[in-house]
């Protein structure tokens, strides 16, 4: 049975989850109305307490599109920081927080991280398997961007190869990621620091670069960044360049950056920019971006860059699983607070219905007396009830879907990880479930009018 | 006795024994005989609390009396399971309640024509063409728009409209004229006698208006649940 059901594909299985909400609905109001005409009654009581039931159906839209807002904005979250994460498959570090290091290597976040030596760098760059060994190096910003020295064939691999212009080819230039406030050909002199105006920030005096090309958006906090070949950050800061001084012209003619015309033809100030790099003149680096040839070669990898006191590798990928497996109590505890608040309000709505009873007494008692059977007295009860309901949850979903859209906006503004929510089938199912929950349960108040005596009602 | 004989027996009302308490056992309704033969109209008058509702609502089998038989024809209402009181009540009886007990958002038509919509599909044509029908013969006027904006006297003649308009053989009227101005009570008092009597049907009214009362074939006199006056049978 169980290996049936886990055949049927997950859209068919979603699809029939939801026909199966939906089902004891149409069951009930199928045998409800055979043979009746209750809608006419029924708009006539949604008409006589028209503000009463508005404010029923808000409450239900409320909180319905609480819960589906909530869901959708979780899962989108999660989708979106696995993108931001997915070009980084493994990254190697120095030994100490693997949340601090993967902060500040995929989410750009400033953080404080050792770092690691030449020979790792050299070692990890010459492994089997290992297409780009990328050494990333922060901490400077221009108007806010943070500024990242890096290797030129990281921003190919980061952008899919979509860039517009070319990739850096000489110390002084600069590529930006799509939301760079900045142009192709514009000049900027990046500050110290990771905010412009923060106290210890200054300009690097006469260091210039000039903007060469743009990646195309990755929805990621790279867009916001500016790349530069690293060997400029450590310069800037008086480091040594990676390169042996006296081998930097003969590099200069053998490397592959040699071909780019343009960078044969800059100042004589100009280095050899990339790998490889001497271990001896190599500052270190916090972060190695590593990208492999065979998807198996990055656990071999792991595991011989995992060392005690030298180098730490992980895949972020998992850390952040482990971090939603973390909160995925949170999560569990929002799900349960958000049936909590529509069970709540189903409940006050229930209430609300066995209070209406009482005003439509008369009425209902009318119609008893005028012979009207108890089925269709129900129907008239139970449609109304499921009018308020149904208009509720759809009004609801609605509602729920533009305000995960809103709160999307306001964490993409803040993170620069592009969040997108939008309806899932958990959402349908979640407002289905509340749907078919409550319309059972109006039953009760059609019941209940029924157990009262006509001829009392006719006296009240 | 099978229904369609019963259908076409004359509806002649006979009360046998009929004696009603309320909870505490105090006697409500005691009537040991009362007869009315189909057709005919019987006036209930009395004093506040004297049962005349009760009755009213023991005969349409909306309440259960301790003991006694109330006989409509070969329906004998308090034996009835209440589903099959409501069937009789919905082929059998229209109700006219003092003040209308209409749907205020629906039109005349509809409230007239209520009934037809607890009917299946295919018997709903025939009450509503019915309460259009009798809505023209009681002149009120004919639109769309919802009873909430009628008069007192247009209302009570739609809850009229309602009680006819399934082909009732038995109305059963509780002071229909108490909400009305004198002339429109004089009206439809005159509209309630002449539709019953040209459609055959047995009418009970409870009323404490004499116009109304006079315009009965016979009047009866309740007083703590007893007739104290008026001939027991017609
Ligand atoms: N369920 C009940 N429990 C106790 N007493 C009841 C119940 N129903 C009716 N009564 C009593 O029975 C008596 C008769 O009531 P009923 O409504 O028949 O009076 P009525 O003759 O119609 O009076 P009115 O002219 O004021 O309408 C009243 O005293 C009423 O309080
Ligand atoms: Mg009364």
């Amino acid at each position: 049975m169980f290996d049936l059901w886990a055949r049927v594909p997950n859209l068919a299985q979603d699809a029939l989850v939801a026909c199966a909400l939906f089902l004891p609905l149409g069951l009930i109001a199928t045998a409800l109305w055979r043979g009746f005409a209750p809608l006419p009654l029924v708009r006539a009581m949604l008409r006589r307490f028209w503000g009463t039931n508005l404010v029923f159906v808000v409450l239900i839209a409320v909180s319905v599109a609480m819960g589906i807002a909530l869901i959708a904005q979780e899962r989108a979250l999660r989708a979106g920081m696995a993108q931001a994460a997915d070009k980084f498959d493994l990254v190697i570090g120095a030994p100490g927080s693997q949340l601090s290091l993967l902060l500040a290597s995929v989410f750009l976040q400033p953080s404080d991280v050792a770092l690691v030596s030449g020979a790792l760098y050299d070692e990890v760059a010459k492994a089997q398997n290992v297409d780009i060994a990328a050494p990333l190096a922060f901490g400077d910003s221009f108007e806010g961007a943070p500024v990242v020295g890096t290797i030129a064939d990281f921003l190919t691999y980061l952008s899919d190869d979509r860039i517009e212009g070319r990739v850096f080819g000489a110390e002084t230039e600069a590529v930006i990621g799509a939301l760079v406030p900045l142009e192709i050909g514009a000049e900027f002199s990046p500050a110290h620091g990771s905010v412009a105006l923060e106290e210890d920030s200054h300009a690097h005096a006469g260091v210039h670069f000039e903007v060469v090309g743009q990646m195309a958006r990755t929805g990621t906090p790279w867009d916001h960044a500016i790349l530069v070949p690293i060997e400029a950050v450590w310069e800037v800061h008086g480091l040594a360049n990676g390169h042996a001084p006296a081998a930097a012209h003969d590099d200069h003619e053998t490397h592959a950056h040699a071909q780019d015309e343009d960078h044969a033809a800059r100042a004589p100030a100009a280095h050899p920019i990339g790998p490889p790099f001497d271990p001896a003149y190599f500052p270190g680096t916090p972060a190695i971006v590593v990208h492999t040839s065979e998807l198996w070669a990055n656990y071999a990898l792991k595991s011989q860059f995992s060392r005690d006191g030298e180098a730490m590798g992980f895949f972020p990928g998992t850390v952040l699983a482990q971090l939603y497996g973390v909160m995925g109590d949170l999560r569990q505890a929002m799900s349960v607070m958000s049936l909590v608040s529509q069970g709540l309000v189903a409940a006050a709505v229930l209430s609300g219905l066995f209070i209406l009873m009482r005003l439509f007494r008369r009425q209902v008692a009318m119609l008893r007396a005028l012979g009207a059977p108890n089925r269709f007295v129900v129907a008239v009860i139970w449609t109304y009830a499921t009018s308020l309901l149904l208009a509720g949850t759809v009004a609801g979903v609605i509602l729920g879907a533009g305000a995960a859209q809103v709160l999307s906006l306001v964490v993409t503004a803040r993170t620069d990880v592009v969040v997108t929510a939008t309806l899932g089938w958990s959402e349908v199912h979640l407002a289905l479930g509340f749907l078919c929950g409550v319309s059972l349960l109006a039953l009760l108040p059609a019941w209940g009018v029924l157990r009262r005596p006509v001829a009392e009602g006719l006296r009240a | 006795m099978r229904a369609a004989e019963a259908a076409a027996l004359p509806l002649d009302l006979s009360i046998n024994g009929l004696v009603m308490h309320d909870p505490a056992g105090r006697v409500l309704l005691d009537v040991a005989d009362l007869s009315v033969r189909a057709g005919k109209s019987l006036g209930i008058c009395g004093p506040s609390g004297a049962g005349k509702s009760t009755l009213l609502h023991a005969l349409s089998g909306l309440r259960r009396a301790t003991s006694g038989q109330i006989l409509w024809g070969e329906h004998d209402v308090q034996a009835m399971t209440p589903s099959q009181s409501a069937a009789f009540r919905a082929r059998y009886t229209g109700m006219i309640f003092q003040d209308f007990l209409l749907f205020d958002e629906l039109s005349a038509l509809d409230n007239a024509g209520l009934g037809a919509w607890f009917r299946p599909r295919g018997e709903r044509a025939k009450p509503r063409s019915k309460a259009g029908a009798i809505l023209r013969d009681l002149s009120v006027p004919q639109t769309a728009r919802s009873v909430a904006s009628f008069s007192g006297g247009e209302r009570q003649r739609v809850g009229v409209a309602r009680a006819l308009a399934s082909d009732a053989l038995i109305l059963l009227a509780d002071e229909p004229t108490a909400s009305l101005h004198r002339a429109a009570a004089e009206k439809l008092g005159d509209d309630l006698v002449a539709l019953s009597r040209s459609g055959g049907a047995t009418l009970i009214t409870v009323s404490h208006d004499e116009a109304l009362l006079a315009r009965m074939d016979r009047v009866i006199r309740l007083e703590n649940g007893k007739i104290v006056a008026g001939d027991a049978h017609v």
